[in-house]
């Protein structure tokens, strides 16, 4: 009973925490240790089963498996529909990205361009889109573009221009959510080049005024080397989330019509967890809201 | 530069209106689709199908509100939203900010390729896992489940919490720590009562932002979740389907669904895209 009440000793003369004597080199894995095991779990072990499974016969219903080698890789490259979405996702990720760098860091120079009492309401305005939830941003771009009701309609009906389709024929609807990409994700592009742009000392720029520096050329030579790097970061990020855009062209067009707005994401999700699982085919989503029925207002 | 108040020069003035009037249209871009969103969950049935559009004169009705409680139930999806979110930051800060400092702050073998390999579990796309976590979701029971749910939001809020932190820790002086345990304390303790504290404005940003990307997300709420385990923005989702959509009613689900995202990122504004770039971007 000795080692028993010394630990009890031991632990009585204060917190736990002071008694506690773990040498640096066995905490700092202890410390490391949950996180890394949550994150192997959500991340290799899927990517492995993920491997697994494409070297397989096999679906989400069925009991046997069989392997099968690359097949599957076979099968999937030789489907139009996957080309179609490969494309789709370049088009997309393509335009968007583009847009949104090119009008980010304009805005950007534009915000810094304001007066010091100005700057900081425009520059929270400017944030707010980005933080809206995505599925949010959806459902309002429906309701403003919706053929009965919407509001974006009408402006356009006012200023005397054609009211597209937004949704029903394959070109307007990849106009549409790159649109309402932009809208949700131009803000995150203005706040990276703000943030390289505050970095840029003024001296540089009163020193290129007083030696009387067209614009383009102050532009060309100070703005754009000095946030080179922060365009870059604003890109990755940009790409890395626009490779993964789901919520709003679910919402918006579920890939449709047809396929024309299929980006990988989509066509994965459908063949995974739509046609495997419930084996319904997925409800043709323009069908369900901007059908061709003309704008009140128009007829 | 104290001349912006004096010189009436008309030229300048009209650039200035100029200026500031793009400034406008823009912000008018920005918001108007919110501020159109908002407002349809606050008007009459009649009103919303209104030609022209009624822009700001109309009777506020709550009745599309207490449609959404009482008979939807919405408070039940909000609830869970906010569960999950919740539960998801909390634990990762509890396992993750140990984790940033001793990234930041010990010796660990590998330290960059560590580093760099959870920064690059948020790059995964969601659907690259989401199979096979379905399935043995499905085999150890966690599907349609709030809690199987939140584990995979750990794949949103752990990396961004860990990265977040790990910076904030990296700009505190090593100083302090070393002078504390000097006075005795042990590496737990220096961390415990001296790190933690100095850089908690850096944590709670972190946890927001892990809130908000947590409360934001849908897809994996799709493939999770179903029937009364549906997150906010699942219900908005399968809500529109309909052909008559009642877009009163999901205005006012919207306008509840962005609410605690905008108002978090308004309170931590200063540390938001430093959060949304992992702490890339240093403003």
């Amino acid at each position: 009973m000795i080692g028993f009440s010394a630990v009890v000793n031991k632990t009585r003369q204060g917190p736990l925490l002071n008694s506690l004597d773990i040498d640096d080199s066995t905490l700092r894995w202890l410390f490391l240790l949950p996180s890394v095991a949550i994150l192997a779990f959500l991340s290799i072990y899927p990517f492995l089963q993920g491997i697994w499974m494409s070297l397989h016969q096999w679906s989400l219903a069925g009991q046997g498996t069989q392997f099968v080698g690359l097949t599957n890789y076979a099968t999937l490259l030789g489907e139009s529909r996957f080309h179609g979405a490969l494309v789709n996702t370049a088009v997309f990720t393509g335009v968007s990205v583009t847009v949104e760098l090119i009008l980010g860091v304009g805005l950007a120079i534009y915000l810094r361009s304001l007066s010091r009492r100005w700057r900081p309401v425009f520059r929270t305005i400017f944030i707010v889109p980005m933080i809206v939830t995505p599925i949010a941003t959806g459902l309002m771009w429906r309701l403003m573009l919706n053929g009965q009701i919407g509001v974006m309609n009408y402006l356009l009906y006012l200023a005397g221009l054609p009211i597209p389709e937004w949704t029903s024929s394959p070109f307007m609807a990849m106009f549409t959510i790159i649109m309402i990409d932009v809208w949700q994700w131009t803000p995150l592009v203005i706040m990276i080049a703000f943030a390289g742009l505050l970095s840029i000392p003024d001296t540089l720029y009163e020193a290129a005024r007083v030696d009387g520096a067209p614009r383009w050329a102050i532009f060309r030579h100070i703005t754009l080397p000095g946030i080179k790097y922060m365009i870059a970061i604003a890109a990755v990020f940009r790409l890395m989330r626009s490779f993964r855009s789901f919520d709003i062209i679910w919402l918006v067009t579920q890939g449709g019509p047809g396929t024309s707005t299929e980006v990988l994401n989509i066509y994965l999700y459908r063949v995974a967890f739509v046609n495997l699982q419930g084996g319904k085919p997925p409800r043709s989503a323009s069908s369900s809201w901007s059908s061709p029925s003309r704008p009140r207002w128009a007829s | 530069m104290s001349t912006q108040t004096q010189t009436p020069n008309p030229a300048l003035l009209g650039k200035k209106a100029v200026k500031y009037g793009f400034g406008i249209v823009v912000s008018i871009w920005m918001l108007f689709p919110i501020f159109w969103m908002a407002t349809t969950g606050f008007k009459r049935n009649e009103s919303i199908m209104n030609l022209p559009p009624d822009w700001l004169l109309f009777d506020v009705t709550l009745v599309h509100y207490r449609d959404l409680f009482t008979e939807f139930g919405f408070h039940q999806f909000l609830f869970n939203s906010f569960l999950v979110a919740t539960g998801a930051v909390l634990i990762s800060v509890v396992i993750g900010v140990p984790a940033a400092y001793s990234l930041s702050r010990m010796d660990v073998p590998r330290e960059q390729d560590i580093s760099f390999w959870i920064l690059s579990t948020r790059m995964i796309p969601p659907l690259a896992v989401l199979v096979p976590l379905f399935i043995f979701f499905t085999t150890v029971g966690l599907t349609d489940s709030l809690l199987g749910l939140m584990i995979t939001h750990f794949l949103i809020t752990l990396p961004m919490i860990i990265w977040i932190v790990k910076g904030f820790i990296d700009e505190l002086p090593q100083s302090l720590e070393e002078s504390a345990m000097v006075d005795g304390c042990n590496r737990i303790q220096a961390f415990r009562e001296v790190v933690v504290p100095l850089v908690m404005p850096g944590i709670a940003a972190a946890a927001f932002i892990g809130f908000i990307f947590s409360w934001n997300n849908f897809l994996l709420a799709l493939v999770l979740t179903g029937g009364g385990t549906r997150t906010a923005p699942l219900v908005i989702q399968s809500s529109m389907g309909y052909l008559s959509i009642d877009w009163g009613m999901l205005g006012a689900a919207g306008t509840l669904t962005i609410l605690p995202p905008v108002v978090l990122s308004l309170l931590i504004k200063d540390h938001l895209v430093e959060g949304m770039t992992m702490g890339a971007v240093k403003e």
